[in-house]
């Protein structure tokens, strides 16, 4: 009896903190539309910040969380509606989960940056040991401090929301913003507000969490994403139910962990707790099953027009060869500890390649690439003992049916519920599957002892995995050398693959798919098979991506695989293109590749930090960089052949005298760079075409003119007029009367 | 043969937006479906389409009931629709919005249909285009050719002739006619009441989502209660 009310006051407490964090998801999701995945690591910045006033400047207790609730968390909040989120409007959903996404990353590089993990912190409980007896129990206060804080949080909001005209203004502005704003309210003060409130209320949950344990971003960053599973609860919606899922979720973990996780003694305990860890997530994933069927969604209008150009066979071709050449070239200008690093560039190129498809050109956002990876890399090294490469047709084959598996339960969902249902998935092959211990499964014909099958399954044995290098026909790519040349060719033949994908019948739908669900199906064609395709495609790629991956490491752990690692992938590819396919080349070279922390040693943080900050620019340019930037600059280079030959020539020339030793490594690469940089002006120069015009806001829209001026000082064209019925969904005014117009 | 809806029920909220309607639309003729604006003749078609659920009511195609049936499978089932509010795929060029509607075909015929189509409905000219690139007139006209890609039995028009200039409108009324020809069914929904009446044989309105009449063109033209509630004449004193 006393064990129980223990457990059940420590899951009040978990509940109390999962409702500030969900309530302060809910109310800034509802009152913007955009959901902020940053939203822990928030609450990370504000149990770091307690910290840093209260036990590292050691300011009184009081002061240091006034000066977090009524400062630091304020500031945070309308600094990030002033310069991120206020940009976002217009946008498509996928490209407001990215910047929100790039948000995490960029915050946690931050904080790392900052408070350096390698240092403990530990923070002191708020009153002390002062205890409470509740039924012969004793409660420390700061447990009922957490719990009271919850209750508080909830009804607090609800009331603000419902009983106050800030409040009114915010849910009217959700429905309707420009009919909120014709009855006097201001969509940017109500947004303002909201993200105030959300940004304090994770710095309240991060401070009332501090004490609980040693202070860790990562960690603290990924809890909250429990947290989700009690807002998925309230639908993301309502503030009540929220409340009550935080409280389901909050018991449910503090019985699992009083009754099953600190119990050795039990049957199954080693397969049991991870499951306990990662309860909340399929608590996450199973609300998302609950959820309201949705509707079949019709054309967007956005501020940004998507582009998806069709590859050409010459292009991709040229791409495929040159990543050949490239990386036979290269090979042998690195150190053996450089080529070694460089070997694991063309997996992870091929992961960022499999999401291609299924975010480019599918526009399903899913956050669990290096899922599939995993699955991936583990086929091979339970099948591959001897280095047999048709363990690689498997691994691509296991990882597209688990992509299938998982794409069923999550057909129905759509945006930002499909990334969450991927992210928990992510989370619990993370936490849980690949720490399984080894387990045997057997099947056999019910009620005898007739046993059909009987394997005994390692994942990671809790360690690492072992992945061999494969041989064909007795050619071995176990040495690094040989490997990084393997991966650039399977990585080559890749691109082609999904450059067919793209340029069939498939890929069309794929677009249209993403174009219009609604005008997709009543043409006859059945979105959700679209959708499980191109998710079973994609996982399979990913699948073959973790195979190499996995080579390329040899004994890769668990957490080469973790969600984070995964997202830094997907923001990569994003950030610079998720319509190119070299875009995925670029982003596997820039996340693997060891150029950037060889260049500034003590800068791990950089590359993540790189991603955090392009990808929160993103709002203003959802194509990505090699199609809005690199694409046009480089276009003008084949029309000016003298310029390409030069160029090349000056490569090639200092490269040979590199290999004979004439010129060093670093020489080589300052002639590469300056010869790049220089070659799309000098061929511009050369083919006299004028510099590319930054595209204006104006045109970006497909007008003539500013809008506020069209009419007025500048003429209304012919096409304004098209582009603005489209816009606002009315037929154009036809020129002749007709008998009766709409 | 064609298509045949029994008292068709949707309510939004409090709102009646149909309210036991039934019309039947039969292959070889062009129906016309009118009422002024709000009056439900999107939801409708929404509902036929299997877009939008309905309360109660049946949706029969050939004599078969669809109403249960998913909206791809009905549209497999030979319903073809274009949308008031343009439902093109915006990043793909006007070929291959056509290209897509060609997926139920065999492989080889995919190629000619297209090109087929875009003389039909005159699109040779902007076959290259983004379709978000295009004017409203010349968009409807890409959704009713990429919805006649499917090879449609019963096909629903949602307005549109709008959009379009009266050449463009005399254009496409023979285009109606040519199709219904075919022994299509076509259910037109259309506000230009000059297009209605020169080229729907039956006509059925709708006021307030409820069904006011049905009768042949000439009958709907001199019927009192259509002219007072829709076409917006006074009573004669
Ligand atoms: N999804 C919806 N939710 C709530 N109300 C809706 C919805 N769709 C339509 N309505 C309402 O149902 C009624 C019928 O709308 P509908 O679009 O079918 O009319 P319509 O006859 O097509 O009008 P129009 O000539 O303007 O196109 C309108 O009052 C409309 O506001
Ligand atoms: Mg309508």
């Amino acid at each position: 009896m006393n064990e129980f009310i223990g457990f059940t006051v420590s899951g009040l407490v978990s509940a109390g903190l999962y409702a500030i964090v969900a309530c302060g998801l809910t109310l800034t999701y509802t009152t913007t539309g955009i959901f902020n995945w940053a939203h822990g690591a928030l609450v990370a910045v504000g149990a770091f910040s307690y910290w840093q006033f209260a036990v590292d400047w050691g300011l009184p207790t009081p002061l240091a969380a006034a000066i977090c609730l009524l400062l630091v968390g304020p500031l945070m909040g309308v600094t990030l509606e002033a310069v991120i989120m206020h940009r976002l409007e217009g946008t498509s959903e996928a490209t407001r989960m990215v910047v929100t996404l790039a948000l995490l990353l960029g915050v946690l590089a931050g904080m790392n940056w900052i408070w350096p993990p390698s240092q403990q912190r530990l923070v002191p409980r708020i009153a002390g040991g002062h205890v409470l007896t509740v039924l012969g129990q004793r409660v420390p206060y700061s447990d009922i401090l957490v719990i009271a804080t919850g209750l508080l949080v909830a009804v607090g909001l609800r009331t603000l929301l419902y009983r106050t005209r800030a409040g009114v203004e915010m849910r009217a502005t959700v429905d309707d913003r420009t009919l909120a704003t014709l009855n006097g309210a201001s969509p940017s003060r109500t947004a303002m507000r909201s993200w105030a409130i959300g940004s304090t209320l994770a710095v309240l949950a991060g401070i009332l969490i501090a004490p609980r344990g040693a202070l860790s971003a990562t960690t603290l960053a990924l809890l909250i994403v429990n947290a989700y599973a009690a807002a998925v609860i309230g639908r993301l919606r309502s503030l009540p139910m929220t409340f009550v899922g935080a409280v389901i979720l909050g018991l449910a973990t503090g019985y699992a962990q009083g009754y099953v996780g600190s119990r050795q003694d039990i049957t199954g305990y080693q397969y049991l707790v991870g499951l306990v860890n990662v309860l909340p997530v399929v608590v996450l994933f199973v609300a998302l099953q609950f959820l309201p069927q949705s509707r079949l969604r019709g054309a967007r209008v956005l501020r940004v027009k998507e582009v998806s150009s069709r590859p050409t066979w010459p292009g991709t071709l040229v791409l495929a060869v040159s990543v050949v050449i490239v990386a036979v070239a290269v090979a042998p200008l690195l150190s053996p500890g450089d080529l070694n690093s460089v070997t694991k560039v063309w997996g992870l190129a091929i992961v960022a390649l499999s999401l291609v498809p299924l975010v480019g050109y599918g526009g399903r956002l899913s956050v669990c690439p290096l899922s599939f990876a995993a699955i991936g890399a583990v086929v091979v090294s339970h099948l591959g003992g001897s280095g047999n490469p048709v363990v690689i047709i498997w691994a691509v084959l296991i990882a597209a049916a688990c992509g299938a598996v998982l794409s069923l339960t999550v057909i129905r969902l759509s945006g930002l519920y499909l990334s969450l249902a991927t992210a928990a998935f992510a989370v619990m092959l993370d936490n849980w599957i690949l720490t399984l211990p080894k387990f045997t499964a057997v099947i056999r014909v019910p009620f005898t002892d007739v046993t059909l099958y009987r394997h005994e399954i390692t994942i990671f044995e809790g360690g690492s995995l072992d992945v061999r290098r494969p041989s064909f026909f007795g050619v071995h790519t176990t040495g690094d050398h040989a490997f990084f040349i393997y991966g650039a060719v399977v990585f080559a033949l890749v691109t082609l693959v999904v450059a067919a994908v793209r340029r069939s019948d498939f890929g069309l739908r794929l677009i249209a798919l993403k174009d219009s669900p609604v005008g997709y199906a009543t043409l006859g064609l059945n979105g959700r098979l679209t959708s499980m395709a191109v998710f079973a495609f994609s996982a399979g790629l990913a699948g073959l991506g973790g195979a190499v991956y996995g080579a390329a490491i040899q004994r890769p752990s668990p957490n080469v695989f973790s969600f984070f690692s995964g997202l830094s992938i997907l923001l990569a590819v994003v950030i610079l293109g998720v319509n190119s396919i070299g875009a995925a080349a670029a982003a596997g070279v820039f996340v693997g590749g060891p150029a950037l922390t060889n260049l500034f040693p003590g800068l791990a943080q950089l590359s993540s930090t790189l991603i955090g900050t392009a990808g929160i620019g993103l709002g203003d340019n959802p194509n990505g960089a090699v199609p809005a930037e690199m694409r046009p600059r480089w276009r003008p280079v084949p029309r000016a052949p003298v310029v390409l030959v030069g160029g090349l020539a000056a490569v090639v020339i200092t490269y040979f005298l590199t290999l004979a030793g004439v010129l060093g490594n670093w020489t080589f690469a300052t002639v590469l760079v300056v010869v790049l940089l220089a070659m799309p002006p000098v061929a511009r120069y050369v083919a006299e075409i004028p510099a590319p015009r930054p595209v204006r806001d104006a045109e970006a829209d497909g007008l003539s003119g500013p809008p506020e001026l069209l009419g007025l000082t500048l003429p209304v064209t012919s096409a304004d007029l098209d582009r603005v019925s489209r816009e606002i969904s009315v037929p154009r005014p036809r020129p002749t009367g007709g008998s009766h117009g709409t | 043969m064609g298509l045949e809806i029994s008292g068709v029920s949707v309510r939004f909220g409090g709102l009646h937006a149909l309210d036991d309607v039934s019309i039947d639309a039969r292959g070889g003729m062009i129906t016309g479906l009118i009422g002024p604006n709000g009056a439900g003749k999107t939801t409708l078609f929404n509902v036929i389409t299997g877009v939008q659920r309905a309360a109660s009511g049946r949706v029969l195609l050939d004599d078969t009931r669809i109403d249960r049936v998913p909206a791809h499978r009905r549209a497999r089932l030979g319903l073809g629709r274009t949308f008031q509010r343009l439902e093109l795929f915006g990043s793909l060029s006007v070929r291959e919005n056509i290209r897509v509607a060609t997926g139920a075909l065999p492989r080889s015929r995919r190629e000619a249909t297209v090109n087929q189509l875009l003389d039909r409905v005159g699109l040779g000219d902007v076959a290259d285009e983004r379709a978000d690139a295009l004017s409203t007139g010349v968009g409807r006209m890409l959704e009713l050719a990429r919805c006649l890609a499917a090879e449609p039995s019963v096909l629903l028009l949602d307005e549109p002739a709008s959009g379009q200039d009266d050449q463009d409108t005399a254009r496409f009324a023979a285009l109606l006619t040519s199709l219904a020809a075919d022994g299509m069914a076509v259910l037109l929904v259309e506000h230009d009441m000059e297009l209605v009446m020169g080229v729907c044989e039956r006509v059925h309105v709708l006021e307030f989502g409820r069904l006011i009449a049905s009768g042949t063109a000439e009958e709907i033209k001199n019927d009192e209660r259509v002219r007072v509630a829709y076409l917006g004449e006074e009573v004669p004193a």
